[in-house]
Order: C-alpha cells, then sequence, then structure tokens
C-alpha cells in the first residue's frame, strides 16, 4: 500500500466515521454477536496445543451451537483468506461448545520460505449459531447455519470469525492484563448493579442527551510489551478497549490503554443492561471482562 | 507509491534479498550499447537522406504560409483619447489550425485604452490559417492594430444642416513582420487525435476552477474519476496507465490531495494537450493515455504577474524580461484549507496535526542562444502533507487511531534546448533531474520512499524531402530508489475490502537499488498528397529491472477528403504499447519474473469542420489488452505477501464525439460524449467482470458566453453512468480485531446511480490601467444533486447507505493581472 493509498484508505475511513449514517452503532449488542475469542498463546510454537475460549452473546439467549476448525498457513491472513482454506472435514461441532483446543502442527513454520517465515499461522475459525451448523460450502463460508424451522440463516443472523495463533519458534505474547473497571471514578466489580437515568432522546447520537446523565466509565488494563522479535522487527503493542453494552449510547466506544475513559447514557428504561469490555492487544492478546447496571 | 512507471527496483539489500550490483552493473552496460545501437541505427534507416542533404541533390524545405488575415472587424478609435493621434499596439495572437484566435495578448503597448480597444479587435479577427506543406497548422504572430485620427473641420456653419455624425478613426490592420511568426505545432501531429486545451479555456471554464487537469475532464475519452478523485481514466485504462509529463518530464501525481488541484497550476501553462489513445512512438512505457502540460515563455514585453486567491488557495506569479534575450517567470501556490477544515475536523473529533496542506512552485528561465536555438531552465515540483492524531480508534477497525502523517513531495529541474539547425532539421534536447519522496506513519505502519529520477530526451526531427518528414530519439529514465516499509502482508492487493489492519501481521521491507529504462524512437511522416498523411513508427524500450526489450511498431493515418471551411479527414491508427510493471509488483516487492503489460490500439474516425465556428469528430477505439499484472495474496510464499503474474486480459470498446464551437463572437462551448464498455479477466480461467472503472456513458456540455461590460458566464453540465461496485454480502468476525472483514459478492457485478452535476461560473474582468482585475464565482453543483460517491456500511456489512458526494460548493475568488 503506498503512502497515497494509505492515507487514501485513512480519509475514506475518516468520511465514513462522519457520515452520521442512521447505521446503530457497533458497540450496541442488539443481534447475536461474537465477541472475541482468546487463546492461551496467542504465540504458539510449532507442536505446542492452544486453548481457546470464545464469548458470544445473544440478546434472544437462544441456545447457541458453535462450530471449530482450523486453517494453516493460508496464502492470505485475512478472515476471508482463512475462509477459503478452512479444514470442512475436521469440524468440530457442539451445543454451547465456547472452548475448543488446537493442536500446532510441528512443520507449520518450516515448510514456509526463509523469507515469508513471518506469515506462519494457524487460523481459527468459529461458527456461532442459533440453530444447526453443517459442514459444506454455501458460496464462500464453509458451513451453513439453519434455524429449527430449516431455514438457511445468513451471515447477518449467524456469526463466522476467524482467530489467528501466530506460530513463532522463541516469541511469545502475554494476552492483556484487565486492572480495574470503574463507574464515575467508582470501583465497578461484576456483581455490583450500578444506576442510571435515561436519556429521553431516540437518536443514537450522545451529543443529543443531557451531559449530567452521562455516566464515566473506565476500562484500565496493562501488559502492553515491545521488543524486538525473533525475525528481527521492533515491536510497540498497541492496546485497545471496546466497549459493549445491550442498551445506552458511549460517547466513544473504542479506546486507547493509555486513555481508558468514556462517557455512557442509558437511552431506554430496561431493566438490566449488560456490558463487556473487550481489552486487545495488536499481536492477537486478548482479555474481557463484563458489568451490569440499570437504566431508569 | 502512486504509480510511478519508470522506478522499479534492481537490487536489495536487507534482509529481504541479496544485493546484486554486480550483475546490474554489467547489465547496464550492456542495455546501454544495445540502447544507443538501436537508436542510432533507427535514426539511420530513418533518414537516409539526411545523409545524402549534404552532398547530393538539395531537398526541399518544408514550404510554410503565414496565416492571413480574413475576418473585417469594426474597430474604434477610444472616445476617451482623441487628440492623441497615430498609436501602435502590437499584439500576439495564438491562432488554430483552423485560423481562429485562441489567445491574444498585448507586447508593445499603447496605453490602456488602446491596448484594450486592440485586445477586442484581436480576439474577434479570423484568418486563413497558417499551413506547412499545405497543411493547416496552428501559429503565434505578432499583430499590428494602428490607430489612426483623421483631421475634421469642428465649426459648421449655422446656415448648414447639422452634420452626420464623424466616421469612426480608422483602424489599420495588420500582421507584423512576417519574419517573427511563430509556427506552433508546425510538425503533423504524430497520431489520429490531439486534444488541446488553451490557457483560455482553462482559466474559464466553470467547474474546473482554473485547474488545467480538471479541465481536461470534460474531454472526450476522459472517464469521471469517483471520489474522492485525484485520477485519470482514459479510454477504459487505469489510471496508472496514462502518461503525464511536463514538455515531456514525467511526473508522479498529477493531483495535489485527491484531485484538489492539478500539481502545475494553468496560469504558467500555455496549453495541455492530450491523447487519448494510438499516440506516436515518441510516447512510451504506458499503454492508456499521454497528457502532456506544456509550459508557456514568459512575456517578453514587460513584467508582469497575477494574484490569485480563492477558497482553496492563493497563488503569485511574476514574469518579464531580463535584458534583450532572456525572460523569466516565477510562480508559486500554497493552499490554506487547513485554516478552515482544521478547525472542522477538530470539532469531529480528529485532533489535526497538520491539517492538509499542498503547495507548488515553477521558475522559467528562457533564454534565445541565437535567432535559431532557444535554451530554457526550468523547475517545478510540489508537496503535500497532512498529520492527524485520532484520538478515538475507529469501531470499524481499531487500526486507526493514533498519529498519523502522510508527506508526498516531488521536484524536477528540467533543461531544454530547441535548435533549429538548418532549414530541415530541428533538435530539440530535454533533460531532467529530481526527486519523489513518500512517507506515511500510521500506527506501527509505515512507508518511507526517496527516488532520485532523471530522463533524458533527445530529438531530432528533418525534412528528409518534400512530403518526407522524419522523427527519431532517444528516451532514456534512471531511477535510484531508497525504500523502506513496514506494513501488513497482504496491503499489496490495494483492495479496500482487505479487512482491518488490527493485528494484521505486518512485513519489512528494505530494498536500495536502481533500475534504467532505456529507449529509442523513430517515425515518419509520409504526405503523398491528395491530403493523406501516413505516420508509420517504432518505438525499442528495455529495462533493467525487468530484464525485457520490447518493440511496439505502431501507424497512423489523415486523409484530409476536403479541405477549407468544411474539411472533412478521415483518420485511424493501430499500434502495439508496452507499459512496464509499477514498483510494488516487480522485486523486491513483487515478483522478480513479473513482465511488461501490452495493449493494442486501434482507432478510426471522422473529423467534419462546418464553417469556421463549428467542428465535429466522431471517433471509434478498441484496445485489447493481455500480460496484464495480477496480484494475489501470497504471504506464505513471498517476501510481500503478494505474487503478481501476468495473466490478466482486457477488452475496451468505446465511441467518442465531439462537438466543438469555436470562441467566435460571444458564445463558445462543445459536448463531448463517450461511450465504452472496458471488461478484465484475470486469468483464462476465471470470469470476466467489469472494469472498477468503467462508465458506459460520459456525457459533458460546457459553454461560456461573454455578456459584455466585462462579464462572462459558463456552465459545465455532466451525466455519467455510476461506477462499477462489488457488493457486499456481510461480513465475517476478524477476531484479532474485534471487527469485521466483508465477504464480498461477485466482482464489480453491481453499479452506483448515475451521476449528474451542473457546475456555474460568473467572472467580472475591469480594467485598471495597466492590470486586469476578475472576481469570480465559480458554484459547483449548483442544483445541490446528491449524487452517490459509494457506499457506506453498518459495522457487520449486512446493511448498506449511499454517501452523497459534493455538495453545492461556491468558490469566491479574486485575481489580479498585471
Amino acid at each position: 500500500m503506498s503512502p497515497r493509498l494509505a492515507l487514501l484508505a485513512l480519509a475514506t475511513a475518516l468520511a465514513v466515521s462522519a457520515c452520521g449514517s442512521d447505521f446503530e452503532p457497533s458497540s450496541r449488542i442488539a443481534k447475536l454477536r461474537l465477541l472475541a475469542v482468546r487463546a492461551d498463546r496467542p504465540f504458539a510454537r510449532p507442536g505446542e496445543e492452544v486453548s481457546l475460549e470464545g464469548l458470544a452473546v445473544d440478546p434472544a439467549a437462544r441456545p447457541l451451537t458453535w462450530a471449530w476448525t482450523t486453517c494453516v498457513n493460508p496464502p492470505s491472513s485475512t478472515a476471508t483468506g482463512c475462509l477459503e482454506l478452512a479444514d470442512v472435514s475436521a469440524v468440530t461441532i457442539g451445543a454451547g461448545l465456547d472452548r475448543h483446543r488446537v493442536r500446532i502442527p510441528g512443520d507449520v513454520v518450516t515448510r514456509l520460505p526463509e523469507n515469508a517465515r513471518a506469515a506462519a499461522l494457524v487460523g481459527v475459525v468459529v461458527v456461532v449459531c442459533p440453530g444447526t451448523i453443517a459442514p459444506g460450502r454455501t458460496g464462500p463460508l464453509p458451513f451453513t447455519c439453519t434455524d429449527p424451522s430449516g431455514r438457511v440463516l445468513g451471515l447477518d443472523e449467524t456469526e463466522i470469525g476467524v482467530k489467528r495463533i501466530f506460530v513463532r519458534t522463541r516469541d511469545e505474547n502475554r494476552n492483556p492484563t484487565l486492572d480495574s473497571v470503574t463507574w464515575d471514578g467508582q470501583p465497578w466489580s461484576e456483581d455490583d448493579v450500578k444506576e442510571a437515568t435515561r436519556c429521553p432522546a431516540t437518536t443514537d447520537h450522545f451529543a443529543d442527551c443531557d451531559e449530567s446523565l452521562a455516566h464515566r466509565i473506565e476500562v484500565r488494563s496493562s501488559g502492553a510489551e515491545r521488543g524486538e522479535s525473533e525475525l528481527g522487527a521492533a515491536f510497540d503493542e498497541q492496546t485497545v478497549v471496546q466497549l459493549y453494552a445491550t442498551e445506552g449510547i458511549f460517547e466513544r466506544p473504542v479506546r486507547i490503554a493509555s486513555d481508558p475513559a468514556t462517557r455512557w447514557v442509558a437511552r431506554a428504561s430496561t431493566d438490566l443492561v449488560t456490558f463487556w469490555f473487550v481489552v486487545r492487544d495488536d499481536r492477537g492478546g486478548v482479555t474481557w471482562t463484563t458489568r451490569r447496571a440499570r437504566a431508569r | 507509491m502512486p504509480a510511478p512507471h519508470a522506478n522499479v527496483p534492481v537490487t536489495v539489500s536487507g534482509n529481504v534479498t541479496a544485493p546484486r550490483g554486480h550483475h546490474v552493473a554489467m547489465r547496464t552496460t550492456t542495455l546501454r550499447r544495445v540502447c544507443v545501437a538501436s537508436t542510432l541505427a533507427l535514426l539511420f534507416l530513418s533518414y537516409p537522406r539526411i545523409a545524402l542533404a549534404d552532398d547530393a541533390a538539395p531537398v526541399q524545405a518544408p514550404r510554410i504560409e503565414p496565416p492571413r488575415l480574413a475576418s473585417d472587424a469594426m474597430p474604434r478609435y477610444p472616445e476617451s483619447e482623441r487628440g492623441s493621434g497615430r498609436r501602435v499596439v502590437v499584439l500576439a495572437l495564438v491562432l488554430d489550425e483552423t485560423g481562429h484566435v485562441v489567445d491574444a495578448s498585448v507586447t508593445e503597448s499603447a496605453g490602456k485604452a488602446f491596448d484594450d480597444a486592440a485586445l477586442d479587435v484581436g480576439r474577434a479577427l479570423v484568418f486563413e490559417p497558417a499551413r506547412k506543406d499545405g497543411a493547416a497548422v496552428a501559429a503565434r504572430i505578432p499583430f499590428r492594430v494602428v490607430f489612426e485620427e483623421e483631421q475634421r473641420d469642428e465649426t459648421p456653419t449655422s446656415a448648414e444642416p447639422p452634420p452626420e455624425p464623424a466616421p469612426p478613426p480608422p483602424v489599420v490592420l495588420a500582421p507584423s513582420e512576417p519574419t517573427s511568426i511563430e509556427i506552433r505545432g508546425a510538425r503533423t501531429a504524430r497520431e489520429p487525435t490531439v486534444r488541446a486545451i488553451e490557457r483560455t479555456e482553462m482559466r474559464t471554464m466553470a467547474g474546473a476552477n482554473g485547474d488545467p487537469l480538471r479541465a481536461l475532464e470534460s474531454m472526450p475519452g476522459v472517464a469521471r474519476a469517483p471520489a474522492p478523485g485525484g485520477m485519470l481514466l482514459v479510454r477504459g485504462s487505469a489510471p496508472q496507465d496514462t502518461w503525464i509529463s511536463v514538455d515531456g518530464t514525467w511526473i508522479p501525481l498529477a493531483y495535489h490531495f485527491g484531485g484538489v488541484a492539478s500539481v502545475i497550476p494553468g496560469d504558467v501553462l500555455e496549453r495541455l494537450e492530450y491523447r487519448p489513445g494510438n499516440f506516436g512512438p515518441e510516447h512510451g512505457r504506458a499503454m492508456g493515455g499521454v497528457v502532456e502540460m506544456q509550459l508557456r515563455s514568459p512575456r517578453k514585453d514587460r513584467i508582469g504577474g497575477l494574484a490569485q486567491v480563492d477558497l482553496l488557495d492563493g497563488r503569485l506569479m511574476v514574469e518579464g524580461p531580463l535584458g534583450e534575450r532572456t525572460r523569466f517567470l516565477v510562480a508559486g501556490r500554497r493552499s490554506w484549507v487547513d485554516a478552515w477544515l482544521g478547525p472542522v475536523m477538530r470539532s469531529g473529533g480528529t485532533g489535526v496535526t497538520t491539517a492538509p496542506v499542498y503547495a507548488d512552485a515553477q521558475v522559467v528561465l528562457e533564454h534565445d542562444l541565437s535567432s535559431s536555438t532557444t535554451a530554457r531552465l526550468a523547475f517545478f515540483g510540489g508537496d503535500d502533507r497532512l498529520a492527524l492524531l485520532l484520538t478515538s480508534p475507529d469501531a470499524k477497525d481499531p487500526g486507526f487511531g493514533g498519529s498519523f502523517s502522510a508527506r508526498t513531495t516531488f521536484t524536477r529541474v528540467q533543461g531544454r534546448v530547441d535548435s533549429r539547425l538548418s532549414d530541415r532539421l530541428r533538435l530539440v534536447t530535454t533533460g531532467s533531474w529530481g526527486t519523489h519522496s513518500e512517507s506515511f506513519a500510521g500506527g506501527d505502519n509505515r512507508v518511507e520512499t526517496l527516488l532520485h529520477l532523471a530522463q533524458l530526451k533527445s530529438e531530432l526531427r528533418a525534412n528528409v524531402a518534400r512530403g518526407v518528414n522524419a522523427t527519431g530519439g532517444i528516451d532514456l529514465l534512471y531511477t535510484h530508489y531508497d525504500v523502506r516499509l513496514l506494513l501488513p502482508g497482504a496491503a499489496g492487493l490495494e483492495d479496500p475490502n482487505q479487512g482491518p489492519l488490527f493485528a494484521a501481521p505486518t512485513r519489512r521491507l528494505d530494498a536500495l537499488g536502481q533500475a534504467i529504462r532505456p529507449a529509442a524512437y523513430t517515425q515518419l511522416e509520409l504526405t503523398p498528397g491528395g491530403g493523406l498523411t501516413l505516420l508509420p513508427g517504432a518505438r525499442v524500450d528495455a529495462a533493467t529491472d525487468t530484464r525485457r526489450v520490447t518493440f511496439d511498431p505502431r501507424f497512423a493515418a489523415r486523409w484530409d477528403l476536403t479541405t477549407g471551411d468544411y474539411r472533412t479527414t478521415m483518420k485511424g491508427g493501430l499500434g502495439i504499447y508496452h507499459q512496464p510493471p509499477l514498483n510494488e509488483s516487480i522485486e523486491p516487492w513483487g515478483d522478480r519474473h513479473v513482465g511488461h503489460m501490452r495493449a493494442i490500439h486501434a482507432s478510426v474516425g471522422l473529423e467534419q469542420q462546418i464553417g469556421r465556428a463549428f467542428d465535429v469528430s466522431v471517433e471509434g477505439f478498441a484496445k485489447e489488452l493481455d500480460d496484464l499484472i495480477v496480484p494475489r495474496a501470497a504471504e506464505t510464499s513471498t517476501a510481500s505477501g503478494t505474487a503478481y503474474v501476468n495473466t490478466g486480459t482486457g477488452t475496451v470498446r468505446g465511441v467518442e464525439l465531439l462537438a466543438k464551437l469555436r470562441p467566435v463572437g460571444r458564445f463558445s462551448g462543445w459536448l463531448a460524449y463517450t461511450l465504452s464498455r472496458s471488461e478484465r479477466r484475470d486469468a483464462e480461467d476465471e470470469p470476466k467482470y467489469l472494469f472498477r472503472y468503467d462508465q458506459t456513458h460520459v456525457l459533458s456540455a460546457l459553454g461560456s458566453v461573454d455578456l459584455g461590460r466585462g462579464f462572462t458566464l459558463g456552465a459545465r453540465f455532466r451525466y455519467v453512468t455510476g461506477t462499477p461496485i462489488t457488493p457486499l454480502a456481510g461480513g465475517v468476525v476478524d477476531l484479532d480485531a474485534g471487527a469485521y472483514q466483508p465477504v464480498q459478492g461477485t466482482k464489480y457485478s453491481a453499479r452506483l446511480p448515475d451521476f449528474h452535476r451542473l457546475d456555474v461560473r460568473l467572472e467580472k474582468m475591469w480594467r485598471i490601467g495597466e492590470a486586469r482585475l476578475s472576481a469570480y464565482l465559480d458554484v459547483q453543483n449548483v442544483t445541490n444533486a446528491k449524487n452517490p460517491e459509494g457506499l457506506v456500511y453498518r459495522y457487520d456489512y449486512a446493511r448498506q447507505e449511499r454517501a452523497s458526494g459534493l455538495p453545492i460548493l461556491p468558490i469566491l475568488g479574486l485575481r489580479g493581472e498585471l
């Protein structure tokens, strides 16, 4: 990508962000969402076994079926690149099966040419379906998800994700650590249900609500690593916090670790609002926590 | 990097590939010998009669007929200057091939009132065009306007009836000494179609805001660049397939920031020539079109200049003589978008360290070495920069957060010597040296490139016999590069749907090396009579980076079936065009085996002049493309993460129409329409798809009218078929980014809705002594049409909305000229 193209991409991203479209924000959990998959070893060595745990949320609280499979050293490390190469003959499927273990092939690095070994990875394909999963390619996807009536569910009704496990012979990466969560400056524990007054506005714009109704939420984390990889490239991990809730509006739904505070207003009267805070580093490390509040 | 055709690496250092400098040096020497030998051979073969000319039968020089005045004008002796006696104003008139005046300026003044009157006369004149060997050509001529005041008796007797109003004092119109007539574009066009936009047209065209390249977008064969713009899309080709140069020197970018303005402003250009296809062999390394901006000569008569300011930028220019034989021009421009865009972006939550800033500068120093030789030294360059601090990462890609900076700079120093060695020989040599640097930093990703480019082009034109002209030249391009990249692996695919960058594995590439691309070309111009002109030619290109030599035979013909005011001309061309790979597709970024792309151009057309004011031309064109470079994701097999293969093919078919009303009287304008279809196929066993910039219908209608009292009103309307898009079928979650990557449907199988826009420009000019002051209002999208420029998607790509482009945009400007 040339700088000009990168700039173009940036400008486009900015333009899109600033367009003020009428879509609901990505931070609102209004449909089935697969928010994260955590590997106990984001960087694994050849031959190692990696434990994975998924975080999926369905506001309709339907029973979820999970499917797991892998792709090894795909030509493209993107999510769709892995899907194209996913091994549909070795799929693990189970109701509520949100945990899985993957064995890294022993030759996953050495089978690559010297100048491409930075690309060694095992991609983990995860499918979450509020119905039944059947392996088999449907267009670009390696699975079919059908609801109890037999209707094939589209991509907007099911969730398919790809988690990369980077394979290195020496390098390691630890998942970030979640240190604290506060609500208006006060500690906020998992069993502590906070109170909020709803904003009468019906839009998705934080600015449409009275500031006095906003609550300051701060998610502190640590564990960002820096150094030089075994391939000789310097790295300095960037860590972000992604905030999700079943209701309400975040002023900024993604924060950087060094500036982790944002504000939130309740938008509608609900008995209970559930929050998920996902902390990610940019080398595949992830951790999360959940909290609750009541809107009046 | 933006599509430099010329700067492809050969050697690599760092941790990518072992250096191969020695190998290169040997190959370079060999190629140089091949180049020199082939150039000499071509020149020799092309000009057998040149060698004979000195010691054999003399050959006839081209027959030049100066333009002759063909119209009557009705000038007036300025009332305010009665009693001033005889006054003479000398104008410089630029005439086109039909004899119409396309530009007029004062070279010898007799005072403001006389100058104004003379200019009014000059612009309205029509000539029999200048002719070279019978063919009409453009010309620049000095033209004297002599104001004579008649003596008359002012005291009639009372017994007599009142006298009739005195007739206006006579004005004598005459071309100046014919020795100073400059035949412009005297060489016959070496291709079926060359379209030109003169300085005046650039400056006054509605919607173009005085910009030469934006004016070009209204020409037939040029598609509308989708937002954010900044691309020239010629006859179904990719933007990087069109070669853009300033007097033959390639420039790496045509526009500042996404098409806001050209890097060379129209004020310093004489004209802009655009060759949409079947161009002659002097142009190479491009398989789309050729755009050449021609710097103008500084004025000779006195010091002058201009100042202009509008919503986007401010510019200054000073020019004039430095003694009898030398003249200069210095111009500069800087945007001040940062003054208002910075606060707007900050209010949107974007911290702006350096808001978008663009600047450019041009210097021209011209000296007459003798009556037949002119030397010119020029400098031109541009600079674009931007720095942002995104305080909150983007929800669709957390990779878009933190600080970003980007800067693009280029400079060129150009020397040019134009020598008329004899009546039959002309040698034009242009050499240039310059730099091109690009840098981008965002998160852990960064790109830093520095290119040094040298170009030498030398062309000999000879009249070897009556009806036989020959041209031969060499064209050498040298590039030294220093590149450092740290980017996601598949970034080379330049696919906007690659998914989030956050947590995408990055690759590091450091490269240092050079590439040499020599070429030689020749062309014959045969005019056997009957209005027929045949233009066979050929070009040989070599490249050290691809280790390939390509041969491009080309042929064009024009046939004037009738001449005069109702000239009918048939024209056509057929030729092969090779284009070297872009730098990102060749080693060390890409594949060492990737080769040149090829296009076969064919065209046939008809031009019909209808009287002195109206021209119509129709041209059908076809292009067969093969060996197109196709990128494939290859992160696990290549250093760059992308493999490049010459498996692509394509076809382009179309027809263009241009109906032009010349500036006779108060109205001028044109209508341009292009119907075309451009398709691609990535490999033989893959389906054909619509080219991403294909536009079935492109219609531009524009015109301007002189309202009198210094007012000019112009308007431009454009209608364009919607740009092809690839529909998205939803998204899958990139679980390392916590964001979605779209799943693409059939490639370019849908289109955005059609585009239409009306632009209007109103300009008022005042003359104050020697100076001219203009105020203008350029209103773009005057109907505030909500033209879809793209789609915006929900975070999971399951829903979409149209994103509208530019709303109504009034640009108010002031311009002063001295």
